[in-house]
C-alpha cells in the first residue's frame, strides 16, 4: 500500500511535470504568437497609412486649382533615390505648394533596439516637417523618362522624371527572439495626371 | 492527486490560450479589416477613375456630351459621373466611384483645344529628324513618328499619334513634357466661321469686282497700333496706301483675306489674327513674310504684353527671300493648313542667320530652312536660317483671335480625392 502510494505520486508528478513542461513551453509559444502578431497587425496599419498619405500626394503631382496659376515649371523639383520635392496645390487655393519627403539618418533612431529603422517626413513648404513614420528602414524612389529609361539619381533635370516607382519596408524598432517584423510596400508606377500636361 | 492538479492545470491553461486565441484572431480579423479597407478605397478611387476616363471618351466623340452616367455599376461598384459647363465652353466632369460604402471622387477641367497651344505641329514628319542641337519649346505633336537622330530636346509635351522613332541605339531624346502615343488631331480649320467673324467685326479683303481674281493685301503693322495696307486684285495695280488703327480697321481683331495672298512685316501693338483663304484657287492661300514681324512688348521681357498675333494660311507661310536682311523675328503663332513654313530660296543665302520664331508653328510638314555642312564631326547651318524657337507661352490661357481650334476637348486639371 505504502510502496505503491509513493509510485503513484511520483508517476503523477513526472505525468504532470511533463504536462507542466509542455504546457509552459505551449504559454511561451502562444506569447509569442500573440506578440508577433500584434506587432503585425501595428506594422500594417502602419503600412497602409504610410501608403495613404504617399498615394495622396503623389495622385496630385502637378495640380493646381486654377488653371490661371498653372505654369511650364518642373513640378518634381528635386529628384534622388530616397527623397523627393514636389508641387502641386495642397489646399487648392490656387497657389502651388512644396512637398519635400526625406528619410532620417538611423542615428535619430539610436534609441530604439532596430539598427536600421528612420524616419519619413513630409514638408509642406517650410512648416515643420511632419513624421509620417519612424518605422522605415527602406525609402525607394526609382524615375524614368517619357520611353521608360530609367533616370540616374540624383536627377540632373528632374523635370524629365515622367514616371516614379515608389517602394518602402517598415520593421519593427523591437525585435521578439532576434527578429524584427517588416511589411513591404510597392507601386510599380506612378503617373501623375498633372504631371505632363503643356 | 497529481492528477487532479495536471487536469486542473490544463483547463487552467486551456482557459488562458482560448482568451488569447481569441485576441489573435481578433488582431488577425483586425489586419484583414484594414486590408479590406484599403483595398475599398483603392476600388472605388479605380472605379471613379474609369467614369472619368469613359466620360472624355464620350465627350472625344462628342463635344456636345453633357449626359453624363448617373448612377452606373461598374466592377462591383458604381460611378455617377456629372459633366458642367464652365465659362463659355470648358467642361468639369465629376466622377464618384463607390465600392462597399466607400466613396472617391475624380474632378477635371476640361476646355476646348487649340492649335495655338502647340509649339510645333506637324502632319507629316517624313524623313526629317530631329537632330542634336534642335530644342522644341511648348507642346509638340506628330500625326506621325517623331523622329530623332541623336538627342533633340522637347521641352513640352510631346504627343504623336505613332510614336517616337530613333535613329539608333545612341538616340536618347530628352522629353522634359514626357511623350504619348495619341489620335491624330486632324489638321482642319473652319474657314467659314472665320470669314463670318471677319465680316462681323473684323475686316475682310476681296475681289470686290466679283470676277473671281486672287487679291493680294500687303500688310504693315506699325508699332504705334496703327496698320498701313495697300491691296491690288488680280494683276492689276496696288490701290494706294491707308493708315488706320487696328482696332478700327478690325475690332475684333480678324483681318480675313478671301482668296487672295497676304505680304506682311511689321510690329504689332495689340490682338489679330491674319488670314488668307484659297477659296479653290491653288496660288491664293499663302501669306508672305517680308520682314521681322515683331511685338510692340516682347513677352519674354514684359510678361504682361498684349500683343498677340496669329497667322493662318489655308496654304503655305513663306519668308521671302532677301540676302541682305540677315536675322529675322517672327513672333507669331503660324498655321498652314496645306504646306509648313518654307524659306524662300534658304540656299541662296551667303550665310546662316537665325530665324527667330516666338510662338509656334502648325503646319502639314517640316520644311528644310537650312543647308548644313558636316565640319569636325558636327553639323553646323552654312546657308539660310537656322530655326531658333521660343514658344510664347501665353498661348497656353489664350490665343490669338479666333485661331483654329481642334475638335477635341484638353485635360487642365485632374484632381484625385
Amino acid at each position: 500500500m505504502g510502496f505503491s502510494t509513493i509510485i503513484d505520486i511520483l508517476s503523477a508528478t513526472i505525468i504532470g511535470g511533463i504536462i507542466l513542461l509542455n504546457l509552459l513551453k505551449l504559454n511561451e509559444n502562444v506569447y509569442q504568437a500573440e506578440v508577433t502578431t500584434m506587432l503585425d497587425v501595428n506594422l500594417q496599419v502602419e503600412v497602409v497609412n504610410v501608403a495613404n498619405v504617399i498615394e495622396s500626394d503623389f495622385n496630385k503631382i502637378g495640380y493646381c486649382a486654377d488653371p490661371e496659376n498653372i505654369n511650364d515649371l518642373s513640378k518634381v523639383t528635386v529628384a534622388d533615390t530616397s527623397l523627393i520635392k514636389i508641387v502641386y496645390d495642397i489646399d487648392k487655393d490656387g497657389d502651388y505648394d512644396t512637398v519635400y519627403y526625406y528619410v532620417s539618418s538611423t542615428d535619430l533612431l539610436n534609441g530604439t533596439p532596430n539598427p536600421r529603422d528612420r524616419i519619413l517626413y513630409r514638408q509642406v513648404n517650410s512648416e515643420i516637417p511632419f513624421m509620417v513614420s519612424n518605422r522605415i528602414v527602406d525609402f525607394n524612389l526609382k524615375y524614368f523618362d517619357s520611353i521608360y529609361d530609367t533616370l540616374t539619381t540624383p536627377l540632373a533635370s528632374p523635370g524629365l522624371a515622367t514616371y516614379i516607382k515608389i517602394a518602402f519596408r517598415v520593421e519593427d524598432p523591437y525585435a521578439y527572439d532576434q527578429q524584427y517584423n517588416e511589411a513591404y510596400w510597392r507601386r510599380l508606377t506612378v503617373t501623375a495626371k498633372n504631371l505632363k500636361r503643356n | 492527486m497529481g492528477g487532479k492538479v495536471s487536469i486542473i492545470l490544463v483547463m487552467l491553461f486551456s482557459s488562458i490560450f482560448a482568451l488569447v486565441g481569441g485576441d489573435i484572431l481578433k488582431r488577425n480579423s483586425n489586419m484583414t479589416d484594414n486590408y479590406i479597407d484599403y483595398y475599398n478605397s483603392t476600388k472605388a478611387s479605380n472605379i471613379a477613375i474609369s467614369g472619368a476616363n469613359l466620360a472624355i471618351n464620350k465627350l472625344y466623340l462628342d463635344k456636345n456630351w453633357m449626359v453624363g452616367f448617373p448612377g452606373r455599376s461598374f466592377s462591383g461598384g458604381s460611378f455617377d459621373v456629372t459633366i458642367t459647363k464652365i465659362g463659355y465652353d470648358s467642361r468639369q466632369i465629376n466622377s464618384i466611384g463607390t465600392y462597399n460604402g466607400v466613396s472617391k471622387s475624380v474632378e477635371i477641367l476640361l476646355e476646348p483645344e487649340n492649335f495655338a497651344l502647340f509649339g510645333n505641329f506637324y502632319n507629316v514628319f517624313g524623313n526629317v529628324w530631329a537632330a542634336t542641337g534642335d530644342t522644341f519649346q511648348g507642346r509638340f505633336h506628330a500625326n506621325d513618328w517623331i523622329n530623332c537622330y541623336g538627342d533633340p530636346v522637347f521641352l513640352g509635351q510631346a504627343t504623336t499619334s505613332k510614336g517616337v522613332k530613333l535613329y539608333d541605339g545612341y538616340s536618347h531624346p530628352e522629353f522634359f513634357g514626357g511623350t504619348k502615343v495619341t489620335d491624330p488631331i486632324p489638321l482642319e480649320f473652319d474657314t467659314s466661321s472665320m470669314r463670318i467673324a471677319a465680316y462681323n467685326n473684323g475686316k475682310i479683303f476681296r475681289d470686290t469686282t466679283n470676277t473671281g481674281k486672287v487679291i493680294t493685301v500687303d500688310i504693315k503693322l506699325l508699332s504705334d497700333g496703327n496698320v498701313t495696307y495697300k491691296l491690288k486684285i488680280g494683276t492689276g495695280s496696288y490701290t494706294s496706301e491707308r493708315t488706320v488703327p487696328l482696332s478700327t480697321l478690325a475690332p475684333n481683331g480678324l483681318i480675313y483675306v478671301e482668296k487672295g495672298n497676304l505680304n506682311v512685316e511689321g510690329t504689332l501693338n495689340g490682338r489679330a489674327t491674319l488670314v488668307a483663304s484659297q477659296k479653290g484657287n491653288s496660288t491664293a492661300g499663302q501669306v508672305f513674310i517680308t520682314n521681322s514681324i515683331e511685338y510692340a512688348q516682347n513677352p519674354l521681357s514684359n510678361p504682361s504684353s498684349d500683343d498677340m498675333l496669329g497667322i493662318v494660311a489655308e496654304n503655305k507661310v513663306t519668308v521671302t527671300f532677301n540676302s541682305s536682311r540677315g536675322d529675322i523675328n517672327i513672333h507669331s503663332s503660324i498655321f498652314s493648313q496645306k504646306d509648313g513654313l518654307v524659306i524662300e530660296r534658304y540656299a541662296d543665302y551667303p550665310t546662316a542667320y537665325n530665324m527667330n520664331l516666338l510662338g509656334g508653328i502648325i503646319g502639314q510638314k517640316v520644311q528644310p530652312t537650312a543647308t548644313y555642312r558636316l565640319i569636325n564631326g558636327k553639323y553646323v547651318p552654312t546657308n539660310g536660317y537656322s530655326y531658333v524657337h521660343k514658344y510664347d507661352t501665353r498661348f497656353t490661357k489664350i490665343r490669338p483671335p479666333f485661331f483654329p481650334g481642334t475638335k477635341y476637348f484638353r485635360v487642365v486639371t485632374w484632381y484625385e480625392d
